[in-house]
């Protein structure tokens, strides 16, 4: 496929959520430089939920950062709901990263020193909210994710499983328009794998937000409307 | 608003990790900060009580608490007695003793050398100074004393002659001595050494005295011819106040409190300051680093959690703000089990041991506002600490502080 022509991950006359024009990423310089993605071009619909696959080092978790402004690219252009968004200043990419867009690790990364219920509505005080609003909003997604027995236990007194499932409440609770989550289950067992999947997928069910997420587990394309295929950091194929 | 939002959670964030923290840490930074501030004030507060020591005695031996003189050419006081009897009669006065000087020059044996003999009344001196109470041999004079005299330990030299100090003295008198004073008018009579005192200011024990009885006998030209008036206030501070309700439109008389008297001991309690200055800053620095070492150390276990909280949104601002509030916070705790620690300990431990320095037994003394300043410039030292390490730490990639 000619990658500098962006496919729409879903077919849709919608704007899209996020566009990526032609994007790569080039760590290092010179014989050491590794160019971690190439000209990678595609539109995500809002609503979506897409899954992101490839092998190890195909680039997967470069193009979430770059998508959760958490990296800049070396090249290329990235638009959230039509603007561009690629080379704006770190106050301004903080602010949509606090407001736009849900990042969920793959290593829980919660604050060890807060509770689960503090760790979600964390964000929203940023946002200037206040604090009973913040709370509630944060109760209600832990409900939501059948986690509200223990929304006053730290994160070293939660399991994997409901650690990842608080990361994902947290990246809820400013209602951002995207969610990526990189690899949410790639240190958890079967069972706590299905639960952040099906957490996942009701988040984009229920509250509509777009999300994608990479797995190395065939089995979690179930859970995907759409896929984008990486190979060695190019788009390799996307499908519906 | 954003900066109101930012200073939310760094409250936030701070009480958090205060309450929730590393305990370990939180019970050294803030044992180490009381260290700090006890240390802090200690060396002023000790150098300060030695300066009030000097002060003390030059007052209780030299100036008393106010000196008044003969002004311009005059030698003496005109209507001294008088003067004497309205002082004594004045608000605020303890005591007022007069003093004449009656003599230069003391020999004994071969040894002769130049020292002021007074002439004075051995009652009210007494009052006045403390000076009669500071015998290491023999007695005081008393009012009927004839012939008599009392040395100073820097004239009599009291056998001390391996001490430099006293290498100009007349080295071995001893009470029951004879020695030669050369009185004013060049007449000179011999006396019997009464006593020899020896004060804490090597200063003040350079003098000899007669009684006035003694002297206006031997010198009967010098009868009311009165060089100094020395007053004892009833409080320490009022001197001005006092000096007010004393001077008239006597032109003759010259006022002098202590403290401008203590020209003499400015160089020493000037030297006290500039170490006191210098201990002040080493100690400050000290502090800084310490807290450098400490939110270092943190923020280096923290370098992904700090990147985790700059990946969901938070801003440097708030995340470094936190850091400061915490450092603050340990800041004002060291400084208030510090202050407990010196109050609770070392000032009653020296009230009743106290330091033995040649000016004699020091304790602590520390006034408000050395506390406050200190207190404050400790809390600055502490934001200051931990600062550079926190606006670092945010200002790491984000890359590397999540994901390296």
């Amino acid at each position: 496929m000619n990658s500098n022509e962006p496919p729409q991950v879903r077919g849709s006359s919608q704007a899209p959520t996020l566009e990526v024009r032609d994007l790569s990423r080039t760590y290092g310089s010179g014989d050491a430089a590794v160019q971690a993605l190439r000209h990678v071009s595609f539109e995500i619909a809002p609503g979506d939920m897409v899954c992101i696959m490839g092998r190890s080092g195909s680039g997967k978790s470069t193009l979430l950062r770059q998508l959760g402004l958490l990296d800049t690219p070396t090249s290329g252009q990235v638009f959230l709901d039509g603007a561009d968004v690629t080379r704006i200043r770190e106050s301004r990419r903080r602010v949509l990263r606090l407001g736009h867009l849900g990042y969920v690790f793959q290593e829980y990364a919660l604050l060890p020193e807060l509770t689960a219920e503090e760790n979600v509505y964390l964000p929203s005080l940023m946002t200037g909210s206040p604090l009973r609003q913040s709370r509630s909003r944060a109760r209600e997604l832990l409900a939501m994710l059948d986690l509200e027995e223990r929304a006053r236990h730290r994160p070293s007194e939660l399991s994997g499983g409901q650690q990842q499932r608080v990361a994902i409440a947290r990246a809820m609770v400013n209602r951002p328009t995207v969610l990526f989550a990189d690899e949410p289950t790639g240190n958890l067992d079967t069972v706590s794998s299905e639960m952040v999947m099906t957490a996942l997928a009701r988040m984009n069910e229920e509250l509509g937000v777009t999300i994608l997420f990479v797995s190395h587990d065939p089995d979690h394309l179930r859970f995907a409307k759409n896929t984008i295929i990486l190979r060695d950091g190019e788009l390799a194929e996307s499908a519906y | 608003m954003a900066a109101l939002s930012s200073l939310r959670v760094a409250a936030f964030l701070s009480r958090r990790a205060i309450i929730r923290g590393n305990r370990g840490i939180t019970v050294l930074t803030v044992a180490m900060m009381a260290v700090v501030y006890a240390e802090l004030m200690f060396v002023p507060s000790l150098i300060q009580g030695a300066t009030n020591q000097i002060q003390l005695e030059l007052r209780n031996n030299v100036t008393a608490s106010i000196t008044m003189t003969p002004a311009g050419s005059n030698p003496t006081i005109p209507d001294a007695a008088a003067l004497l009897a309205r002082v004594r009669a004045t608000q605020d006065v303890a005591a007022a003793t007069a003093t004449s000087l009656v003599g230069s020059q003391i020999s004994y044996g071969s040894r002769t050398n130049s020292w002021p003999v007074l002439a004075i009344d051995p009652t009210s001196y007494a009052r006045t100074f403390t000076t009669p109470r500071s015998m290491i041999e023999g007695a005081f004079l008393d009012p009927g004393a004839n012939d008599e005299i009392v040395l100073g330990v820097g004239i009599a030299g009291a056998g001390m002659t391996q001490d430099s100090m006293y290498g100009s003295s007349l080295q071995t008198v001893h009470v029951g001595d004879h020695v030669t004073v050369t009185l004013a008018g060049g007449r000179t009579h011999v006396f019997t050494v009464k006593g020899i005192y020896d004060t804490d200011l090597a200063a003040a024990n350079a003098s000899a005295f007669m009684t006035s009885a003694t002297a206006n006998q031997l010198a009967p030209q010098l009868r009311g011819r009165i060089s100094a008036i020395y007053v004892k206030t009833k409080q320490i501070g009022d001197e001005k106040a006092t000096i007010g309700r004393l001077r008239r439109d006597d032109r003759h008389v010259k006022y002098q409190s202590w403290e401008t008297l203590s020209s003499t001991v400015k160089d020493i309690t000037g030297s006290f300051d500039t170490i006191k200055s210098i201990l002040n800053a080493v100690s400050l620095f000290v502090a800084a680093i310490a807290v450098f070492i400490v939110t270092y150390v943190d923020l280096v276990n923290k370098r992904r959690t700090i990147g985790i909280e700059r990946a969901i949104g938070i801003s440097g601002p708030a995340i470094t703000v936190s850091y400061l509030l915490k450092a603050a916070v340990f800041a004002v705790f060291g400084i208030l089990f510090g202050a407990g620690i010196f109050f609770g300990g070392a000032i009653p431990l020296v009230r009743h041991h106290p330091f033995r320095f040649p000016i004699g037994p020091v304790t602590l003394s520390v006034s408000s506002t050395e506390l406050r300043r200190d207190a404050f410039i400790l809390l600055v030292v502490a934001i200051i600490g931990a600062l550079v390490p926190a606006w670092r730490a945010v200002r790491t990639r984000l890359l590397d502080a999540v994901w390296r």
